[in-house]
């Protein structure tokens, strides 16, 4: 509980010597029973006083029922990436702040702001990670949107191109298990996301390249020796616009790294299956000096 | 902002694994054994060459040579078992049903021809310009693997030619 106990004596004290309103106990009410951990009380409680006429103007009850809400997401909720009490306590804070005109009270208010943040972030993340990838999306939405609300001066930049990465390399798996065409899409949305952030980013661009390079190989490789020659030309016009996506961000990325080796393999083999034999000599030739050879 | 380090050290480990190419793989050879399987489907040998094996010979240095004999592995031409059979030296090649001689022996094509001559023998050849030499040549045509197709010449050897093959292939007077 962020709120200090000086602050909760002398809330005491004015709750027993003036005269209050029964909304007003209840705001004291489950201050107290926040502090002793009965926490569904104290939120009955603040509920209460967050509907009532008389008390539901006063921004300490938001300020409060986010204190609440957050102790009873650590405590109660912890391991529910979908928890209502998480929400509902950033919903509080982030009202608070947009109304708030004492500056005295918002830094608690945002560094508890950043806590819950952080368990999004990582709740996303983890999400990602266990392949829940649309309950990773919601709450890196949830993350994101909130963050910039609350620290617009900050740059969100790498941490953006960070996630998406990350995305993309799931959607890219499960393309190469399931060589559909929803997961192959996916893949390149997340790429292209990252490069119309920022452009020159080397691991999208390679990546870029290489998933469109990968689907061009997979049709080769499906094609059976049963079927006739129009199948082979066809597959073959299918092939020749993806060589075409793949091998500019190929370019690109070995313009923005000449040195990394599987960009050089790469493009050695684009341009073998390409035709473009000069060039795909000079990229093993760059390759040989690179490895010392 | 430990935890978001950690998860960020995550997030990395989790992108860096996934960089490269799933295997290199020769996309021209297996577009070139597609297309020889289906010169063997859409050309009519004589009686006597549907007997035994149907022997693809391959003279020079090529990755092809291994997409050829997965494929012979798996498939047949009809009811013949597909052999392919490696020559290192003119001196060594036999009758075979097809002879493919690579670009890089592209100086021994006509000394390949001559020593097939007698028999009905498809012969394949890649390198631009061949197309009035051999029966059957791969080109390039706008980086698509495109062949020329020689009816005088495969006829010469008592092949017949199936019109799926002439309609598709890019004929050579």
């Amino acid at each position: 509980m962020r709120v200090s106990v000086i602050t909760y004596f002398v809330f005491l004290y004015i709750a027993f010597a003036l005269p209050l309103s029964a909304q007003r106990i209840n705001i004291y009410k489950a201050l107290n029973y926040d502090k002793l951990q009965l926490y569904d009380s104290a939120r009955i409680c603040i509920d209460s006083a967050l509907v009532h006429p008389e008390t539901k103007d006063d921004i300490m009850v938001q300020y409060y029922r986010g204190f609440i809400y957050k102790n009873l997401y650590v405590y109660r909720d912890k391991k529910n990436k979908k928890s209502i009490y998480r929400d509902e306590a950033l919903r509080d804070f982030f009202h608070f702040l947009e109304v708030n005109t004492s500056e005295a009270l918002n830094p608690p208010c945002v560094k508890t702001i950043d806590f819950l943040l952080i368990s999004l972030y990582n709740d996303a993340v983890t999400s990602m990670y266990s392949n829940q990838i649309e309950l990773a999306l919601k709450l890196w939405e949830k993350y994101i949107t909130s963050y910039k609300k609350l620290h617009p001066e900050k740059n969100t930049l790498d941490t953006e191109i960070q996630f998406y990465k990350s995305l993309a390399t799931v959607y890219s798996d499960a393309y190469d298990s399931s060589k559909t065409e929803v997961d192959f899409n996916k893949a390149e949305q997340a790429y292209v996301y990252i490069l119309s952030k920022d452009s020159n980013n080397w691991s999208a661009n390679y990546n870029l390249g290489v998933l469109y390079y990968n689907k061009m190989t997979s049709l080769v490789k499906q094609q059976g020796y049963d079927d006739d020659l129009n199948a082979i030309l066809e597959m073959q016009e299918r092939m020749t616009p993806l060589m075409k996506q793949a091998l500019p961000y190929l370019k690109k990325a070995y313009e923005l790294n000449p040195k990394h080796r599987e960009t050089l393999v790469g493009l050695a083999e684009i341009y073998y299956n390409f035709y473009e034999y000069e060039l795909s000599d000079r990229m093993k030739l760059e390759l040989k000096l690179l490895d010392g050879k | 902002m430990v935890s978001k380090v950690k998860y960020g050290v995550l997030l990395f480990f989790l992108f860096w694994v996934n960089t490269g190419f799933q295997t290199q793989y020769d996309t021209n050879s297996k577009i070139k054994a597609l297309f020889i399987y289906n010169f063997s489907k859409y050309i009519e040998w004589p009686e006597d060459y549907k007997i035994g094996n149907f022997v693809i010979g391959i003279y020079g240095e090529t990755p092809l040579a291994q997409e050829l004999e997965d494929m012979a592995k798996t498939k047949k031409v009809f009811n013949q078992a597909i052999q392919i059979q490696k020559y290192s030296s003119t001196s060594e090649i036999k009758k075979c049903h097809m002879l493919l001689v690579t670009s890089k022996e592209e100086s021994k094509l006509t000394e390949c021809i001559s020593k097939t001559n007698t028999f009905s023998t498809l012969i394949v050849s890649e390198k631009e310009g061949f197309g009035k030499l051999s029966g059957i040549n791969f080109v390039v045509v706008q980086n698509k693997q495109k062949f020329q197709l020689n009816k005088n010449n495969i006829e010469k050897r008592k092949l017949k030619v199936g019109s799926s093959l002439l309609a598709l292939g890019i004929p050579v007077e």
